[in-house]
């Protein structure tokens, strides 16, 4: 690639901001060809492949099964997915459903593979000592790991639709195509939320199994803190439920496929994470290359949310033990299995936090003073009793929602 | 103006430029670097201080200290890795972090370089494509002197050769600032002698500037014009080196008659270290040699030898002024 | 500026010798080595000497220790600059006079010490010629 250079030396530099961009663009997007390759392969596997495995004669029976619009007489099944109606034909419903879960696996191998320089120390010293600045890589990658992810959603569609088209079923596709773009935009969402986590950690293991045990954890809590009917019935959810909801943009892949959103709606979730993405990496200094995770400030934010998850579970768990109360649900806060399972949940919760990035309690050295001795195993409990506080304000803010 | 005539264009006014460079004394030279109470801590460490350093154009600069002094801290702030905690840090009057414009100019080679291709052919290619004044011409001269060919697989070679490569490649990019994490460590001489060919034309020519950080006092000492200490994060001084040496000398005298230490201080002499055996005294003073000789030739000693000073020597005294203990400073 | 010229290409300059591990500033070196080839007669008045590059190349030395050295060098009147064209060794005898007050200040020491051992002038004459007559080496040993 040569580039013009303009004859203002003064200007050197800024000259060079936009094809800067370009360059990182495309040497990410060079190196990623590998992964793009492989996970186009997976997706040609499990859909369009699959299809064809399963033949034209099967493939064209299921989808005469379901008609869209959906009649309940006439012997037809209907099927229901979070409580409501399939939007489109359930011949793609068992495909569609692998697709997605491989969509998320996709997202956090790509984005692992594009990320992984920023969490060594001579990587980061390369990098940051070219004439490129922070910004420019960051939006490079996140650039390429869009790109990326996008053509192998492309290609995938683009060899199903032929098939359903040379089939003869192309009158089925068009409600497809509408959840298949909704869910490559969800897709796109929970990049974009990746991307945050791969911004502010300090090893690439943090960065996947944090963004993993925030999804664990979000559902469960829901679970919990609501009738189970609810989880599953979209039309019965809260405010508060969808707030939980954000921060699990992965399962939001599988939920588009019942939800009627406006596009805006994504857009504006999808700016939201890039942005939040974008800030977190600027703030990233260079010397966290390699650094345990537990030892970062912003650390302990996340590390409350474990404290309340995992409060409202065992809390829970343990009220659902105690054979002794047959009480109405208001007064569960204050019984007395809940209270210990809240506080025990709550502890380990912490701990668990703590351990998977690195940070556990350690033996201070006896030279310190007595009151720093107890230091750790404080700070352990006063974060804990946080994650008991908030708790109990949720439970109540639910109960009256 | 195709991109080639700019690129010779370039060239020839920075030729101009370090011939103007070269003539002045390197302390009236413009700073290419300033740090400006240049503070970094990592958490609760301090790993620099308020290091307050100016150094020159065209100049060798050598960085002095043990491990953990934050030589390596300051030559990440240098290139642009590191943000000052507090502070500044200068390249030329910008800001060097995130700073592009700075940036293009200064290559950093890291004490393990990293290459993100495993051969040199494409990472010259890369280098290339951000570096507008790579030389082409130069590069394939460097293979020839360095020798390690284009298509071998980097990640094969040796500590020393990937030091090599990445030397390559940081010097082709004709940076007007080279910073270099240990220099000659895991060099053989040949490619040493070599290298101080090679960087000693490039400041000549093309006035760049070279910052190289070492525990190595005795591979600095007879190349660095300038030299800065640092100790536990705080520069304890930056001197000419030149001067460094100027300023102590030891001597051995014998006089007819018996001297007194007294006598040489009322004589003007500033007396470090006294010792005398039988009619021959070593003496160690805060002299310049012509004053030591000057002040000892009026007193007509019988013997008059002036010994040269290794710099460690040097270090060892101007630190003791500062009640260091000198074992803890150099490894 | 080229770079066809290698580094290690024959210059028909003289150039002086330096023995980094002396432990004497190689600035110093220099002077005294050019000094002493013209004293030797090993460079003639007006000839050109190595520039500040070629040296610096050719020794592997730091070109701004050159540039001091050459600087002092004609502030002692050994050599004149031209601009734009090089350094060139001066055709004054005042140079001698450096070397003289070196020799003489050797030659006061020895006849003191003789002095004191009772070695007598003869004695010192011959310490002198076999002292001329020994191999030399580039700089003193320390």
């Amino acid at each position: 690639m040569t580039f013009q250079i303009q004859t203002d030396r003064g200007k050197g530099g800024t000259l060079r901001r936009k094809s800067g961009l370009w360059w990182i663009f495309g040497r990410q997007l060079a190196d990623l060809r590998s992964l793009i390759a492989i996970f186009m392969f997976l997706f040609l596997l499990v859909m369009p492949i699959a299809m064809l495995i399963l033949g034209r004669d099967i493939f064209t029976e299921l989808a005469n099964r379901h008609n869209v619009p959906y009649h309940e007489a006439d012997g037809m099944t209907v099927v229901y997915y979070l409580g409501i109606p399939l939007r489109f034909n359930r011949a793609f419903f068992p495909f569609h459903l692998i697709v997605v879960t491989l969509s998320s696996v996709a997202v956090l191998v790509m984005g692992g593979s594009l990320f992984r320089p920023l969490y060594r120390r001579d990587t980061v010293d390369f990098e940051w000592s070219l004439p490129l600045t922070k910004s420019q890589w960051f939006l490079g990658r996140a650039l390429a790991l869009v790109v990326g992810l996008s053509l192998v959603y492309l290609v995938n569609i683009i060899a199903t639709s032929g098939i359903v088209y040379v089939w003869g079923l192309k009158e089925i596709l068009g409600g497809y195509l509408l959840v298949y773009l909704k869910t490559y935009l969800s897709a796109i969402a929970f990049t974009g939320f990746s991307l945050v986590f791969f911004s502010l950690v300090g090893r690439l293991f943090d960065a996947i199994v944090l963004n993993i045990m925030i999804h664990l954890a979000s559902p469960l809590i829901l679970l919990i803190m609501s009738n189970p009917y609810y989880i599953g019935d979209i039309r019965k959810q809260s405010s508060l439920h969808k707030l939980v909801w954000l921060f699990a943009p992965a399962f939001g892949t599988y939920r588009e496929i019942a939800m009627d959103r406006n596009f805006l709606y994504y857009v504006i979730l999808i700016v939201f994470w890039f942005v939040f993405g974008w800030f977190c990496a600027m703030k990233r200094p260079a010397e966290w290359g390699g650094r345990k995770s537990g030892s970062m400030r912003w650390f302990r934010s996340i590390q409350t949310f474990f404290s309340v998850a995992g409060g409202i579970i065992a809390g829970n768990l343990f009220y659902a033990f105690d054979f002794t109360s047959f009480q109405l649900h208001q007064t569960k806060l204050l019984r007395p299995a809940f209270i210990i399972g809240a506080i025990l949940g709550a502890f380990l919760g912490q701990l668990i936090s703590s351990a998977i990035t690195g940070k556990t309690l350690q033996r201070v050295p006896s030279e310190r003073t007595a009151k720093r001795r107890l230091h750790p195993v404080l700070y352990e409990w006063l974060w804990s009793l946080l994650g008991v506080v908030i708790l109990y304000a949720v439970e109540l803010v639910s109960q009256v929602i | 103006m195709t991109n080639k005539e700019t690129v010779e264009r370039l060239n020839s006014d920075r030729a101009n430029e370090s011939t103007a460079t070269m003539n002045l004394p390197v302390e009236e030279r413009e700073a290419v670097i300033v740090a400006d109470n240049l503070s970094k801590h990592f958490g609760a460490t301090k790993a620099l201080d308020k290091v307050n350093c100016r150094i020159a154009g065209a100049s060798i600069f050598g960085l002095i200290g043990s491990n953990g002094a934050g030589k390596s801290t300051f030559l990440r702030l240098a290139a642009g890795v590191y943000r000052p905690t507090e502070g500044f840090m200068f390249y030329r009057g910008q800001v060097v972090f995130d700073n592009p414009c700075a940036k293009k100019d200064i290559v950093f080679v890291a004490d393990q370089p990293y290459f993100h291709f495993d051969n040199l052919k494409k990472m010259s290619a890369l280098y290339r494509s951000l570096y507008e004044r790579w030389d082409q011409e130069l590069y394939q001269e460097l293979i020839r002197i360095f020798p390690i060919g284009e298509d071998q697989r980097l990640d094969l070679l040796s500590k020393g050769m990937h030091r090599q490569a990445a030397l390559i490649l940081a010097i082709a990019a004709k940076p007007r600032l080279l910073l270099m994490d240990e220099a000659f460590d895991g060099l053989d001489p040949v490619m040493r002698q070599n290298l101080k060919r090679i960087l000693a034309r490039q400041v000549a020519d093309d006035g760049m500037t070279t910052l190289i950080a070492s525990q190595n006092l005795r591979e600095l000492e007879d190349f660095c014009d300038h030299v800065g200490l640092l100790h536990e994060g705080g520069l304890l001084f930056v001197e000419e080196l030149d001067k460094l040496r100027l300023g102590l000398s030891k001597a051995q005298i014998a006089f007819r008659e018996d001297v007194t230490a007294e006598q040489l201080k009322s004589a003007g002499l500033e007396i470090l270290r006294f010792s005398a055996r039988g009619s021959l005294i070593e003496i160690l003073s805060r002299n310049t040699e012509a004053e030591l000789r000057t002040i000892l030739n009026q007193m007509n000693p019988l013997l008059l030898d002036v010994l040269p000073l290794t710099l460690e020597e040097v270090f060892i005294y101007e630190l003791s002024r500062k009640s260091y203990v000198v074992s803890e400073l150099l490894a | 500026m080229t770079h066809n010229q290698s580094y290690s290409e024959e210059q028909e300059m003289i150039y002086p010798e330096v023995n980094v591990l002396s432990g004497i500033p190689i600035y110093q070196q220099l002077k005294n080595s050019y000094h002493r080839l013209a004293a030797l007669g090993l460079i003639q008045p007006h000839e050109q000497l190595p520039s500040v590059r070629q040296l610096a190349m050719e020794l592997g030395i730091n070109p701004n220790t050159v540039q001091k050295a050459y600087r002092e060098l004609e502030q002692e009147g050994l050599i004149y600059a031209v601009p734009g064209r090089g350094n060139f060794l001066s055709d004054s005898e005042r140079e001698l006079d450096v070397e003289h007050e070196e020799i003489r200040r050797s030659f006061r020491s020895a006849a003191h010490i003789a002095w004191t051992a009772g070695i007598e002038r003869a004695t010192l004459h011959e310490l002198l010629d076999e002292c001329i007559d020994e191999p030399k080496v580039a700089e003193p040993e320390r």
